[in-house]
């Protein structure tokens, strides 16, 4: 694998940049919105140090990519696969678009695909999981588009503006991946 | 008044880990793999005593940060431990955590649906849950019917080939229960 295979055509995963990227989290760590999407914890307000802290600490462990426009070099946002089970091949992937002009675009959607793309190609993962709030659909035709299918649903798992909403758990195998490349090529 | 004995049940009773004491005994139920996929989701083993008293450590700084409550599991007649019971992931502003239980001793695998329904009250009435939820390998049946005949589970949803055992991969399925679905099929548990 090279930088290549992680490059698409609006964006590339690029190595997390402590200096250049750290602020810009901050920046989206201001947004409500973005925190409520990405995370089923209270949305909080966090000390640069502690974000830097949480990063180096688990940095070796998970896979961690910014993603980059390619057209401007601009950081929009990153993605990450954890929670790796190397005995049945399994991570949980996680990804959110922090900038919110490059949001309903295509880019979140591009930087899926090439994290899937990775998972399997360099990891030799046999599927990828993943979650995601009933209140985000946007999100979910995405997650549809790289070809996940939905698996499971934990009814009303969340408790958000006064009401309850349900976690869909998602997922890809490698065959649905390899099914998507054939159609593709 | 409330009188509920929250820890005792007619067979059971619920206490905290004795380190010295249950690492020797669970360290020899993790030869059965279906039981070791309980101390390391991501890694079923056999354990040593040393790992499961660092295991136990774990479990307490879990404790201490409310992100998790854990069992053992003891029959009353002369203390013996017999298996566990927990909640990880608790995410308080949510209501919501994941159950894992399990009877390590085979002999008294018969008190599972009263175990069971201890966890199911200590969650609902004492740590003001809405939502549990419970992962199982399809190999499991036992689990699968435990949940779903005792405690009213319903299957939310199925996690393909997820899990592997016995040689062959599987899939997780996934079931939860909300408290109103517990309160109007609850089961008293009398000591």
């Amino acid at each position: 694998m090279n930088a290549e295979r992680l490059q698409g055509a609006l964006v590339r995963l690029a190595l997390f940049d402590f200096e250049k990227d750290l602020p810009e989290w901050a920046r989206w760590g201001r947004d409500s919105e973005y925190l409520r999407l990405s995370d089923s914890g209270p949305a909080r307000q966090w000390p640069l140090e502690d974000m830097k802290k949480y990063i180096e600490e688990n940095l070796e462990t998970m896979h961690l990519f910014s993603i980059r426009t390619l057209a401007e070099d601009r950081l929009i946002g990153s993605v990450d696969l954890s929670g790796f089970n190397w005995v049945t091949g399994n991570a949980w992937v996680g990804i959110g678009i922090g900038d919110r002009d490059f949001w309903g675009r295509g880019y979140g959607g591009e930087a899926m695909r090439l994290m899937v793309r990775y998972g399997f190609e360099a990891l030799n993962l046999r599927r990828i999981s993943l979650s995601v709030f009933e209140y985000n659909p946007r999100a979910i035709r995405s997650y549809e588009k790289a070809g996940f299918v939905i698996e499971g649903r934990a009814r009303q798992y969340l408790q958000r503006e006064g009401r309850r909403w349900d976690v869909i758990y998602m997922g890809i195998l490698r065959e649905d991946w390899q099914d998507l490349e054939k159609e593709g090529s | 008044m409330i009188e509920t004995s929250l820890f005792e049940s007619e067979h059971l009773r619920l206490s905290s880990v004795d380190v010295d004491k249950d690492a020797p005994i669970e360290s020899l139920w993790t030869y059965d793999l279906n039981y070791a996929r309980h101390i390391d989701r991501s890694l079923a083993r056999p354990r040593t005593m040393f790992e499961m008293k660092r295991y136990y450590q774990t479990l307490q700084k879990g404790q201490e940060k409310n992100e998790l409550v854990h069992f053992a599991v003891r029959r009353r007649a002369d203390d013996r431990l017999v298996g566990f019971w927990r909640l990880d992931g608790i995410e308080w502003a949510n209501g919501v955590a994941h159950l894992q239980m399990a009877i390590g001793d085979a002999q008294q695998r018969c008190y599972e649906a009263e175990l069971l329904m201890l966890a199911l009250r200590y969650a609902f009435d004492e740590l003001n849950l809405y939502r549990l939820q419970a992962w199982v390998p399809e190999h499991d049946r036992t689990a699968q019917t435990l949940y779903v005949e005792q405690g009213g589970f319903t299957l939310e949803g199925r996690r393909r080939l997820a899990d592997f055992y016995a040689g062959r991969l599987w899939d997780v399925l996934m079931y939860g229960l909300l408290r109103p679905e517990w309160q109007a099929s609850r089961v008293e548990v009398t000591a």
